[in-house]
């Protein structure tokens, strides 16, 4: 019972946006104290979804993008969090991947303009790639980092005694880590942070 | 060891420096006829930085000005969102780093307009090149003069607005019809009026400041600080006085238009301001007004200022730009612009300068319906002062109105 | 910490992957810190006019900048703290639920929401001319606009932390069931209850330390990501006080470009004293992480 009541209230509490911004994109004339909206149109809907709009083609690339940047950065943040927890100073790194997170998106957006402007990357892919993955890249090593425990690190040793290829104990072992899934959405978090950078 | 540390440095160089582009020199590009210009501005992309805050705006670029500019030069015009000290402070790095600019058109005036030649970032003068120049309206000083500063062919005049008030008739009955009037009146209506922290609730404070002065001429020329002083501090203890009846208790105030159109669309407040007089007719036209939605513009006047175009001395399409300005002050763009249902604001275009046909095509476009027509509140048009008046008011409505800061003795 | 890291002793490092590495993450960001350095001493910028120390000397007249980092601070406390608080109640409490049901489907939903959407969706539901004000309104429950009461643009800012919460809380939720599986915290939980402990004892005295110690990064940098937060404050928030980010942004695009310098001069303040705090807080979990764990791996 107590579970049921708890999914039903997390569901309301959850498709009540979509429900509400719906509305909002549907009604005409909707004014306080109406609850609900007096008439409704679709031509937002039809105007956003025309031919000549480049939303569309926005929401591609956006997706795309986040896409690249939570692959590459979950990827590269778990190879990343290897070399650090090995590294000679893994606390420094550590304390070092925290320095983007010292300046808001917005401030870092401005401070390195100039430097994006001056590596030819300014209003291109790549500056945007470049933004999104100084905030997705040293998370995601953040993340991932807590999971280079000693106990892994014995199991990749074992698996190599055992004939494995240096590659494969992280392929075929260390993956499968529980936890893996929460990479993704979080790096899109801090992503939809830095999209300010674009 | 070695290795890293020679990463590092070659990483470090490219970052302080790098290579530069060869840059053209702006009398080379003015120096072509238009002909030479047409040729070479034919196929290519142009970038445009603009406001995008309005969807009807929106879509006449992307419905109308973009199908057309491709059709006629095959210019593809790409637009994105810029405007400002953000525009002026990303045209300056350009500038700094001696790099060819991203952006070639951009949508400017006022204060951007004034930024923007201090860190000599236009090209120009331009305006006297392109065909349809003879046909604007450069004889009115609404229009040949932005922000008191002579425009002299380096941004060129693409449409004309006048400030104005846009209240829900059906809610209030007798608006004030005065800035005089304004005090006594959200007295006695608390919690319906607010002021945007923007650049329209700057021209609506510009305007009030210029009523309480009663004499505009004071504003014209460049900036005084003495007037300044004087009729600022005139004008902070009157919002002071009526802060206590302004929306919130005037303990906030909203950030951006948008939110204070949506505000006024909700019936939260009875008002709300557009720095285009034929806003409320296109903003009932969607729908999201009440059609009970009017406009007027208080006694003794408003602001009435124009927006401008202006091409990016370091544009890596000039030609280009040229082309697409050139057909944004032509007469079919212009008279599709100042349609209500369009976007509606006042043409820049000198009537007599059209033909017949065209002057007719003006006069026959869809009435305003629920704004003031244009004919009867030119009388009320005030001339943009100078820009240091809106930053100073900017700054000063922060201090002595938001944050309650003692106002000193003028 | 931070600040005793020797950059010099960094160029030994024998893996280039890190050397990369920390090119992206401390290249980017000190060059950008030293060009607010530099403007903010009229080196660098637009308009700069050469070294002055000005901008500096005016600093101790604004007292703005000291209000929008304790208002900032207090938002990201409350709203991280709420958030973990609910998390921890969910994940300790409701396991079942998070094993068996369609919940943890459903805490996915609100990651897909990007931040300006949810302060949207937020300032349309909880205005005063919102949807629950109609509600309320129809209902009889309130009888204007006016006698709703104020729960976005407050003073409080009660609207930003109901928007952050809504944002992290699913969040935490995710990352606390990940760890508490991978923990194999559910084996711990039959091991401490065969020994005598009660159910509330192996909640505070095992299960808690561990999630947190675990999470601490993560919090730590949903802590920054709040405090440096701008879509959110900037429509649910008032002109006064501001947060950081919509503090700093208001003076980058004021009208006047003779007054970057003092933005800039705010910006690398503020990037300088969230460094500081970094590196306290990394202390602390540091310190948190070398106590000896009831249950370690």
């Amino acid at each position: 019972m107590r579970t049921r009541l708890l999914v039903i209230f997390f569901a309301c509490l959850f498709t009540l946006p979509f429900g509400l911004l719906g509305l909002l994109a549907v009604g005409e004339n909707w004014h306080f104290p109406e609850a609900l909206p007096p008439a409704y149109s679709l031509q937002a809907l039809r105007d956003l979804l025309s031919a000549d709009n480049e939303l569309l083609s926005g929401l591609g690339r956006s997706f795309l993008l986040a896409g690249t940047v939570a692959v590459a950065a979950t990827a590269g943040g778990f190879i990343l969090a290897r070399a650090v927890t090995r590294s000679r100073w893994p606390a420094r790194w550590e304390t070092l991947s925290y320095l983007p997170y010292a300046l808001p998106p917005v401030l870092l957006a401005v401070l390195i303009q100039p430097f994006i402007i001056r590596l030819h990357l300014s209003g291109s892919v790549g500056g945007v790639l470049l933004g999104l993955l100084l905030i997705a890249l040293p998370f995601a090593t953040l993340l991932l980092g807590s999971f280079w425990t000693r106990q892994v690190t014995e199991y990749e040793q074992l698996a190599r005694t055992l004939g494995c290829t240096p590659s494969r104990p992280c392929g075929r072992c260390c993956c499968h880590w529980p936890g893996h899934g929460c990479a993704l959405p979080s790096c899109r978090r801090f992503c939809s942070a830095g999209s300010t950078l674009a | 060891m070695k290795k890293n540390g020679l990463l590092f440095l070659a990483a470090f160089a490219l970052l302080a420096g790098c290579n530069v582009r060869k840059q053209r020199e702006s009398a080379q590009i003015l120096a072509q006829s238009w002909p030479q210009i047409e040729a070479k501005g034919h196929n290519q992309p142009v970038s445009m930085l603009m406001w995008m805050g309005d969807p009807l705006i929106n879509r006449y670029m992307s419905t109308y000005v973009k199908p057309e500019v491709k059709r006629r030069y095959g210019i593809e015009l790409q637009i994105a969102a810029g405007q400002g000290a953000g525009l002026a402070q990303t045209l300056a790095a350009e500038q700094q780093a001696d790099q060819p600019s991203e952006a070639d058109l951009v949508w400017i005036n006022g204060e951007t307009f004034y930024q923007l030649r201090q860190v000599n970032a236009l090209l120009g003068p331009y305006v006297a090149k392109l065909p349809n120049a003879p046909l604007l309206d450069l004889q009115n000083p609404f229009i040949n003069t932005d922000f008191q500063q002579p425009v002299a062919g380096m941004e060129c005049p693409w449409g004309n607005v006048q400030f104005n008030f846009i209240y829900d008739s059906a809610r209030v009955a007798n608006p004030p019809r005065s800035f005089a009037e304004l005090p006594a009146f959200v007295k006695a209506h608390p919690g319906q009026f607010t002021i945007p922290n923007e650049f329209t609730g700057m021209t609506l404070l510009k305007s009030w400041m210029i009523a309480l002065s009663g004499d505009a001429r004071l504003f014209q020329g460049k900036f005084d600080e003495a007037v300044y002083k004087k009729w600022s501090g005139a004008l902070w203890r009157q919002v002071n006085a009526s802060k206590p009846y302004f929306w919130k208790q005037g303990q906030t105030f909203p950030e951006q238009l948008a939110p204070l159109h949506q505000l006024f669309a909700n019936g939260e407040v009875a008002f709300t301001f557009s720095n285009n007089d034929a806003e409320v007719d296109n903003k009932v036209n969607q729908k999201v007004f009440p059609p009970t939605a009017r406009a007027y513009v208080p006694a003794p006047g408003t602001i009435q200022n124009s927006h401008y175009l202006g091409i990016v001395r370091h544009a890596q399409h000039p030609e280009a730009a040229m082309l697409v300005v050139n057909f944004l002050i032509s007469p079919e763009a212009q008279l599709k612009k100042m349609d209500p249902d369009v976007w509606g604001d006042h043409t820049v275009l000198a009537m007599q300068a059209l033909t017949p046909a065209q002057r007719q095509a003006f006069a026959q476009l869809p009435s305003r319906r629920y704004a003031p027509k244009r004919e009867t509140i030119q009388g009320k048009a005030l001339l943009e002062p100078d820009p240091e008046y809106m930053t100073r008011l900017f700054k000063d409505f922060r201090t002595y109105v938001i944050e309650g800061a003692p106002i000193p003795a003028s | 910490m931070l600040l005793r890291v020797r950059p010099f002793r960094l160029l030994r490092l024998p893996n280039p992957l890190l050397g990369l590495y920390g090119l992206l993450v401390l290249g980017l960001p000190l060059a950008g810190l030293g060009y607010a350095l530099a403007g903010s001493l009229g080196l660098a910028g637009p308009l700069a006019t050469g070294f002055t120390g000005h901008y500096w000397q005016e600093l101790t007249h604004d007292t703005g900048l000291l209000y929008a980092a304790l208002y900032s601070l207090w938002i990201a406390v409350a709203a991280v703290g709420l958030s973990v608080g609910l998390a921890l109640v969910l994940v300790l409490r409701a396991q079942p639920t998070l094993r068996r049901s369609a919940l943890p489907a459903l805490l996915y939903v609100p990651l897909v929401m990007p931040s300006l959407v949810v302060a949207f969706y937020l300032f349309q539901l909880l205005s005063r001319a919102g949807w629950i004000s109609r509600l309320s309104f129809q209902a009889g429950l309130t009888s204007s606009l006016a006698a709703f009461p104020e729960l976005v643009q407050d003073a409080a800012g009660v609207g930003i932390i109901l928007a952050h919460v809504l944002l992290l809380f699913p969040f935490i939720t995710l990352l606390f069931q990940a760890i508490y599986q991978e923990s194999r915290l559910d084996d711990y939980r039959q091991l401490t209850l065969t020994l005598g402990a009660s159910a509330g004892q192996f909640r505070q005295r095992v299960a808690r330390p561990v999630l947190l110690r675990r999470a601490a990064p993560t919090l730590l940098l949903s802590f920054m990501a709040t405090l440096g937060a701008y879509d959110i404050p900037l429509l649910l928030g008032r002109p006064y006080p501001q947060m950081l980010s919509v503090f700093i942004a208001t003076r980058l695009q004021r009208f006047d470009l003779r007054e970057l310098p003092a933005a800039y001069l705010a910006g690398f303040l503020v990037a300088i004293s969230l460094l500081g705090l970094i590196a306290g807080l990394l202390r602390l979990t540091g310190q948190a992480k070398a106590l000896p764990l009831h249950t370690t791996n």
